[in-house]
């Protein structure tokens, strides 16, 4: 417990945004690896947040701990966050081991293929919409809810 | 028989088809290819570039395609596909992706594999075996976005069934493509409709879209079988 009085009432408001009940708990990992938000924060937050205002017993703490724990330790990205990374330069690069093969191009595709509407997932909030240009009906839009 | 044959050959997403030798030659050649596997993975594993966006797992893809004018039966799965490269960050695998002939542009009956380093594109394979897939078939012209939203969302880590997901295949076909995502167990229930539910969210499928899951002990059943009809008629 004397973490939690050692934590920034700043960091406190952010993650207590996560903890909202009605959201799910993975807003917690996002696109961006946010190495000042790992799990032991959260689990702070968490357990002052829980003290303070309701009463949880010390098994169902532990299960939301071990759950954020889970959630915390995968890398994941959303669709429109690895498309972005498609047109830097370090993506275009050819590889250092490429096998000579009929399925192999000597020289990088053009990313246009892969080109969707900035707008869509500029910001981090409200449903991304994911576009591929080319194609211009609604059947491939896909709301993602973050 | 032909159109049995070919029966088969269309269910299969991207795995064994008819193009697997006896189980003999089968063995041999794992054991060689294992050997040489493994002095590769001694030599170097790949890992993230500074400033690179890691992945969660490392991934490989593959390659096969059945070559045309041979008879099916002799030749071997594992000699058909080949490694094209392993990536272990987001650029890494945007280098190998953008080097690579688009699934839509492909001809003839040919399979791209994207699947965790490691376990290898076939129903054997200890990660495999007691697993299955779903499949889903493309009318032509869609190979192409449905494969990228679909290793977009397994390279993402989009299904959230933990250490479930081995790999995804995309098959040309003469009439229809297929896509499909194997996972190792298929007796978990709630696992397979995680994937199915996320396969439906991030492919935008229509609600009337048939998804097939398909455990690869039925796979090779279905492939001895059809073997088994092969050698009964004197074929080999």
């Amino acid at each position: 417990m004397t973490l939690v009085s050692r934590m920034e009432v700043s960091r406190r408001r952010i993650l207590q945004k996560h903890l909202e009940p009605a959201r799910p708990l993975r807003r917690c990992i996002h696109v961006d690896i946010e190495p000042e938000i790992n799990a032991a924060t959260c689990a702070q937050t968490l357990m002052e947040v829980m003290d303070q205002e309701t009463n949880v017993d010390i098994e169902q703490f532990y299960k939301i701990i071990s759950l954020h724990k889970q959630k915390e330790g995968r890398i994941s990205y959303t669709r429109a966050f690895l498309i972005g990374l498609a047109s830097c330069p370090e993506a275009r690069k050819k590889p250092e081991f490429l096998p000579e093969h009929p399925i192999v191009l000597t020289k990088a595709r053009d990313p246009e293929q892969l080109k969707f509407k900035e707008s869509m997932w500029n910001g981090e909030k409200g449903d991304m919409c994911w576009m591929i240009f080319g194609q211009t009906q609604c059947d491939i839009s896909i709301k993602l809810s973050h | 028989m032909n159109n049995k044959f070919d029966a088969l050959k269309d269910d299969d997403s991207g795995d064994h088809d008819q193009d697997q030798g006896s189980p003999k030659d089968g063995e041999k050649e794992k054991t060689e290819d294992e050997d040489k596997e493994q002095s590769i993975s001694k030599k170097k594993m790949v890992v993230p570039g500074a400033g690179e966006h890691p992945l969660q797992y490392n991934y490989s893809f593959w390659y096969s395609r059945r070559t045309p004018g041979r008879p099916a039966s002799t030749q071997s799965y594992e000699q058909n596909i080949k490694q094209i490269g392993s990536f272990a960050s987001v650029e890494q695998f945007w280098r190998f992706y953008s080097h690579m002939i688009r699934p839509g542009d492909l001809t003839g009956h040919s399979d791209f594999h994207l699947f965790k380093e490691g376990i290898k594109p076939m129903w054997e394979d200890d990660a495999n075996k007691m697993g299955g897939k779903w499949i889903i078939r493309l009318r032509k012209g869609l190979a192409s976005r449905c494969w990228e939203n679909l290793i977009l969302a397994m390279l993402g880590e989009q299904f959230m069934v933990g250490e479930e997901i081995c790999g995804a295949v995309v098959s040309v076909r003469f009439q229809e493509d297929i896509i499909s995502i194997w996972n190792k167990t298929a007796s978990d229930q709630s696992t397979t409709a995680r994937i199915r539910d996320t396969l439906r969210r991030v492919l935008n499928l229509p609600p009337n879209t048939i998804m097939e899951y398909k455990t690869h002990t039925d796979s090779i059943k279905a492939w001895e079988d059809f073997h088994g009809l092969v050698n009964a008629s004197g074929g080999r």
